[in-house]
């Protein structure tokens, strides 16, 4: 069992992505900001992290930024899933060492295959 | 509150012939509180505040509230003449980039390649003040900072004082034309909130007394544009109907709109609002014009 940790400000969008993870049979820990995105991580080490960009309290370019600069989240597996469709945007994620960028609204089979192939399941 | 446009033009100072009433510089407008001075965006426009400014002979504390980093929105930073001089406050608030710091985003654009002041050289005191969406205070005025859909960081700015609240809602494309590019209802398998953060735009503009909004293109262009990061003139007024705000400001006009469209487009968001039994006022934002609210 695998560690993901849901980085989403947004409640209800949190809970759909708990929802549409839940069959893979990992654990999921959530943040609602990106401070809060940081400590979780801290905290949980998870192996995967699905990261909002647009999230109070740091967004999430600058989240996955930092988590790429701590040697102790080396391997860690970083997947942006926002609503910034913009091919810039998806362009600025993967410059800063994202996995995937995933643009909402989600395929929750694209979500879960996205996520499986970066387990190495 | 007083607010008054020294830039109003998207993407590119526009100088000429058929931009002369509504003027060719991009975005800077300048809001006063009380003796507090707040400054939204670093255009071109900033450089004729900036000279208004020193014309005053005194000591200046401004606050500039960038709201992105595109070059039309900081451009003018580098002209702005008060923050050369010994005794000046300038501070500066925006968001984290997303790969450098605020500081380093006015930074870069003064480096020796582009311009041969660096920012440490700058005779004022310059601070710089990393936001992000929620509420704050600058000099003393409550600010609610919400992001906008634009490629990279942008911010949109709601500003209360006395009563009184004028919202700068710069540079935004409603996130359900990229969400749902044809137009179409999205497939059963697809999930996620997206349509619910349109009227989010609508919440945060709620009620103010004047709304300065992006609207660069007619409909028409819009469909070519789209994916751009900007609306149209129907996705301006539908925000502004839907906020039941009082006076609407068509900003950040496109380069290649001249005077007479830029007219148009006014007339057009006026019959819109009629046509939505809106008391909106709405009028065209152009160089020089001061709103009190």
């Amino acid at each position: 069992m695998k560690t993901i940790l849901v980085a989403e400000d947004d409640s209800v969008t949190r809970m759909l992505i708990e929802k549409a993870l839940a069959p893979l049979g990992h654990t999921i820990v959530t943040a609602e900001n990106g401070k809060e995105a940081l400590e979780q991580a801290e905290r949980h080490h998870p192996d995967l992290v699905l990261l909002d960009v647009l999230m109070p309290q740091g967004h999430g370019y600058s989240v996955c930024r930092t988590l790429r600069e701590r040697p102790e989240f080396t391997g860690l597996k970083i997947v942006f899933l926002s609503s910034k469709a913009y091919q810039a945007d998806r362009n600025q994620g993967m410059a800063l060492g994202a996995d995937a960028f995933i643009t909402k609204p989600f395929n929750v089979n694209e979500l879960r295959s996205t996520i499986s192939t970066l387990l190495g399941e | 509150m007083t607010l008054k446009f020294w830039g109003v033009r998207g993407s590119i100072p526009t100088p000429g012939p058929s931009t002369l009433r509504y003027g060719g510089n991009t975005p800077c407008v300048e809001v006063r509180c009380g003796d507090a001075l707040l400054i939204l965006d670093a255009g071109s426009g900033i450089r004729e505040l900036g000279n208004a400014l020193m014309a005053q002979g005194r000591p200046i504390t401004a606050h500039l509230m960038i709201s992105h980093s595109h070059w039309d929105h900081v451009q003018g930073f580098p002209f702005f003449i008060p923050a050369y001089v010994r005794g000046n406050s300038i501070h500066v608030y925006g968001c984290l980039g997303a790969d450098r710091s605020l500081r380093e985003v006015l930074e870069g654009q003064m480096e020796f390649t582009y311009f041969p002041v660096a920012l440490d050289e700058l005779g004022s005191a310059v601070a710089f003040h990393e936001v992000d969406e929620g509420q704050f205070q600058v000099a003393g005025v409550p600010v609610r900072a919400m992001y906008a859909n634009h490629p990279g960081l942008c911010l949109n700015y709601r500003l209360e004082w006395e009563g009184k609240t004028a919202v700068y809602m710069c540079d935004s494309e409603p996130y359900d034309r990229l969400a749902n590019p044809e137009d179409t209802a999205p497939a059963e398998e697809y999930v996620g909130i997206v349509e619910g953060i349109d009227p989010r735009l609508a919440e945060f503009a709620r009620g103010a007394d004047l709304l300065i909004a992006d609207c660069p293109y007619t409909a028409e262009e819009y469909r070519q544009r789209r994916g751009w990061g900007h609306g149209s003139v129907e996705d301006v007024v539908q925000i502004a109907v839907d906020a039941e705000v009082k006076r609407l400001a068509l900003f950040h006009h496109d380069p290649s709109h001249p005077d007479d469209k830029i007219d148009e487009m006014v007339e057009h968001a006026r019959s819109l609002l009629t046509a939505a039994r809106a008391s909106t006022e709405c009028f065209g934002a152009r160089e020089q014009l001061v709103v009190t609210l």
